[in-house]
């Protein structure tokens, strides 16, 4: 199992432990203020993944070959969620972050309701942060990705 | 009688009745019973299914329109529901009246369905919409409809509640002003049928569109009422077969009005389970179903202005049907969310009207909106999840309720 995911059955399994969902989904409030402050330059419409419930900020970077990023939301519940895509792409391979499997937040049993495209949750929100992972890959030397690779 | 059923292991209480409320038995059984005895085409054959079928809908027809106290049968157009309403409308106002430089007033507490159609309408015909501003009480500013009315618009368009604060506007007093200006009145009357809208002909309104599903009937079926001198002057929106007269090629004559603007196959299904939706409340009584939601309305506001950290939107002279709340800084969002783990459908965000949010200064607002199948037991229900909510909120180091008042 790679580190992708196993960082995403931990999450899970933590979760299972809650109990119910509405544990998860408070435990998740509690997260949110995990989150890393995220600069308000980062806040700007360009960066915006705007939808009707929420709105969430991205602003990805690559340093060393490794993926980092900040975000931020102005709802709770997904600020927590925030928090834990951080814990599974941050500081990660970039080209780990741009292939990587994601899918905790898909788990019937207490995630599933973020999986809606049409409310650009978090499936849309993980999507774009890999298109940007894929795109500073592309952006890599072919001597940096043959380092980053050994 | 009207199965709210179990999610998650909660026992569901549905609070989200202004987008749509659940169907109940009799509604059901005229659906099947369509669909097992009924179903034909209608206007097309000469045989007993077919005469029965195009009489049911018209039987439907004319009890649409003693429903809404129209004149006539031959104001009353089957639409989808109310955004294909409005959108007809104003696609047929803006072919017959709309001109460069025409206007248009809309309000800025509008749905969404009777904003757009408008604005594209006008960018089509070259005639401008203009907004009726809001006051910070959440009703319309009198006043200010008043100098707007006084550029002879040629049309008002505006909701009879609003779906965001519940206001209540006031059509008779409105409708009668714009009258005088000569502007003909349009009424979005989506969110008011169950509570207490007086019949089109002592409102006077011009057009009026409402849709099934929010008055226990099926979805994808609507209507748009409209007076019979309006809807004569108005070609068809929409071609097809149903709605032709005769057709010399290349000369085309339509058929009268209603049916000129339902061109293909009606919802026929629909159609029945929307009779049988407005027999339904017919039997149950409006007048005891507004007085009903009404008084559940009240109780819920009581209750949820004493929670310290919640905020009840708008205080307008009168409301109906729905509250909005505020909980900052938790968004609506997670309240939503939270409740929906709790058994609680509520409706979350921009409801679709985003300049109302705008005027508000917030990004999306949690609704309840009770029907008359919810109880106060219900309510005190919520009330209890909302408080947990708050406090978990708070053990998470949230400051509901500390700095926002």
């Amino acid at each position: 199992m790679d580190e992708i995911a196993a960082e995403q059955e931990t999450i899970l399994e933590e979760f299972r432990q809650l109990g119910d969902a509405f544990a998860c989904y408070s435990y998740l409030l509690g997260l949110a203020g995990l989150l890393p402050p995220c600069p308000d330059e980062v806040k700007v419409p360009e960066n915006a993944v705007a939808g009707c419930q929420s709105h969430v900020w991205l602003h990805a970077w690559a340093e060393n070959d490794r993926f980092h990023f900040r975000a931020d939301s102005d709802t709770y519940i997904l600020k927590g969620m925030l928090y834990l895509l951080m814990n599974v792409l941050d500081d990660r391979p970039l080209k780990a972050a741009a292939k990587g499997k994601l899918y905790f937040w898909k788990d019937p049993l207490l995630l599933g309701s973020f999986d809606d495209h049409r409310q650009k949750g978090l499936g849309y929100v993980a999507a774009a942060l890999q298109k940007q992972a894929e795109e500073l890959l592309g952006q890599e030397s072919p001597a940096d990705r043959e380092a980053a690779e050994k | 009688m009207i199965a709210q059923g179990e999610c998650g292991g909660h026992p569901v209480v549905y609070l989200d009745n202004a987008a749509t409320t659940q169907c109940p038995r009799p509604v059901l059984w005229a659906l099947e019973n369509y669909w097992l005895e009924q179903h034909a085409n209608v206007h097309r054959g000469v045989y007993c299914r077919s005469s029965q079928a195009t009489m049911a809908m018209e039987e439907t027809r004319q009890h649409t329109a003693e429903f809404l106290g129209a004149a006539s049968a031959r104001e009353i157009v089957f639409t989808h529901g109310t955004t294909d309403g409005l959108n007809l409308l104003a696609s047929a106002f803006g072919d017959a009246v709309l001109r460069p430089g025409d206007l248009v007033l809309a309000t800025e507490m509008e749905h969404n369905s009777n904003l757009l159609p408008w604005l594209e309408v006008c960018r089509r015909s070259g005639a401008v919409v203009e907004l009726v501003p809001v006051t910070d009480a959440g009703e319309l500013d009198q006043e200010a409809l008043d100098r707007l009315l006084e550029q002879k618009p040629k049309l008002l368009t505006l909701c009879a509640v609003s779906n965001v604060l519940g206001t209540v506007n006031p059509l008779k007093d409105i409708i009668p002003r714009a009258h005088a200006a000569g502007t003909a009145v349009a009424v979005d009357a989506a969110q008011a049928l169950r509570h207490g809208l007086p019949a089109v002909t002592d409102l006077d309104c011009d057009f009026l569109c409402f849709s099934g599903h929010k008055l226990m009937g099926p979805t994808g079926i609507g209507v748009l009422y409209g007076k019979e001198e309006w809807l004569e002057r108005f070609g068809p929106a929409c071609f097809g077969g149903g709605m032709v007269k005769e057709l010399d090629w290349p000369d085309v004559t339509y058929e009268e009005i209603p049916g000129r603007f339902e061109a293909g196959t009606p919802n026929l299904s629909g159609i029945a389970g929307l009779g049988a939706a407005l027999e339904y409340l017919q039997a149950v009584g409006r007048k005891r179903i507004a007085a009903y939601e009404g008084e559940l309305l009240r109780y819920a506001a009581e209750k949820l202005r004493a929670i310290p950290g919640i905020r009840v939107l708008g205080d307008p002279a009168r409301r109906a049907g729905v509250l909005s709340l505020d909980l900052p800084p938790l968004s609506a969002y997670d309240a939503a969310m939270l409740l929906d783990k709790k058994g609680f459908a509520l409706r979350s965000g921009r409801q679709c009207a985003d300049l109302l949010h705008r005027r508000l200064g917030l990004s999306g607002s949690l609704r309840l909106s009770p029907a008359f199948y919810n109880t106060r037991e219900e309510l005190d229900a919520l009330c209890q999840a909302l408080e947990e909510i708050l406090s978990v909120s708070r053990r998470a180091g949230i400051p509901v309720g500390e700095s926002h008042g």
